[in-house]
């Protein structure tokens, strides 16, 4: 080791080690200032390791221990149906419905005829053969209501007051759209 | 702490393994000590110190099988530990309070040095809560845990280089302090 520069580097570096970097020994015997840093040094570690003591009591020591042990003998709590998964259904449920609903309108449109169905299905009455299925975009309230229906309900209650109003004939004809489009 | 033997603590960390949980109840008691103080050396808050060191325990159980044995046993408490510290660190305002409450006045013979390792502790406490969380990191991880920089650099996500450079600043900080206070 050739400066008092790299000697110093080298004594910081190690602080707080046991022993003095072998690197520094040499360079030690014959330069002062380095050796009084040394000593400098070994005071503030041993300064350092006392003044960072940390005494635990035996009731803290016992207060962690229980509180853990109880956290890990504790039955697992699962719930029945976990949150990301009703998000999920949620999300594939309101898909579906969206589909339903475009299907159906495409429907109607193509009998070219106006149909009132109960509950949800007013908006489908204005549509005809003439409108463009591209552009058809349910309307938000039709499908929060439907939504709603299936949110206080099930799947099978917001079909059922979406098709309320059907014939026989209309509603196979909406099963047989839904076959093709491998939804059922 | 009571040292802990390395093989005991792996022995009781490859029960834990097997679901064991009073061979987990006997590691953690063998390391709480060292965990304990090194989150307060890090939070300078015995409250969230306690919280950390339970919440690190049952970090553990949870991802015992993770172990793999690259590190010794109490070196992946002390990861878990530091990382949790960080992120409170992170988590809280940028400068802490320093906690004079609850902290067992270090062991010592006479009055006049329970006194003045008092007052070290304390200044030190201060000193510790000028540092940057990364820079307190560094030095715990360092000073009082031994672990090699390379492997610090790992743990912390920076360069090896720049641990190295922060070990150097907090030292040369500490020394600034104890010549200004005259720690003797």
């Amino acid at each position: 080791m050739s400066s008092c520069e790299q000697a110093q580097s080298a004594l910081l570096e190690q602080f707080g080690a046991e022993t003095v970097p072998q690197e520094v020994v040499e360079h030690l015997a014959v330069c002062p200032e380095c050796q009084a840093l040394v000593e400098v040094l070994t005071v503030l570690a041993e300064q350092s390791r006392a003044a960072g003591q940390v005494t635990m009591s035996d009731a803290e020591r016992r207060d962690i221990y229980d509180q853990v042990m109880a956290r890990l003998t504790a039955p697992v709590v699962t719930p029945a149906f976990g949150f990301s998964w009703s998000r999920l259904g949620l999300s594939a449920a309101a898909l579906l419905l969206a589909t339903v609903i475009g299907l159906t309108g495409y429907w109607l449109g193509n009998r070219n005829t106006t149909q009132t169905m109960p509950a949800v299905s007013s908006e489908f009455a204005t549509i005809t053969e003439d409108q463009d299925l591209e552009q058809y975009q349910p309307d938000p309230s039709t499908v929060s209501l439907l939504l709603d229906d299936l949110t206080t309900g099930s799947l099978s209650t917001a079909l059922d007051s979406l098709t309320a109003g059907f014939t026989d004939e209309e509603f196979e004809y909406l099963q047989s759209s839904l076959k093709e489009s491998d939804f059922l | 702490m009571p040292n802990a033997d390395r093989q005991e603590l792996d022995r009781l960390l490859g029960a834990s393994q097997q679901g064991n949980r009073e061979a987990f109840g006997r590691l953690m008691s063998l390391t709480m000590d060292r965990i304990m103080a090194l989150t307060y050396r890090l939070t300078l808050d015995r409250e969230l110190a306690r919280d950390l060191t339970q919440e690190t325990y049952l970090s553990a159980w949870e991802h015992r099988h993770d172990f793999r044995g690259e590190s010794t046993v109490l070196t992946w408490l002390v990861r878990i530990a530091t990382n949790k510290a960080l992120n409170a660190l992170r988590d809280r305002k940028p400068t802490l309070p320093i906690d004079r409450s609850e902290v067992p006045a270090p062991e010592s013979t006479t009055p006049e040095q329970m006194h003045r390792a008092g007052r070290l502790q304390e200044e030190f406490r201060a000193f510790a809560s000028e540092l940057a969380p990364l820079q307190r990191a560094v030095f715990e991880l360092r000073f009082y845990q031994q672990l090699p920089f390379e492997q610090i650099a790992v743990q912390l996500g920076r360069a090896v280089g720049t641990i190295k450079a922060t070990y150097h600043q907090v030292v040369g900080k500490l020394r600034e302090r104890a010549t200004e206070r005259g720690w003797r």
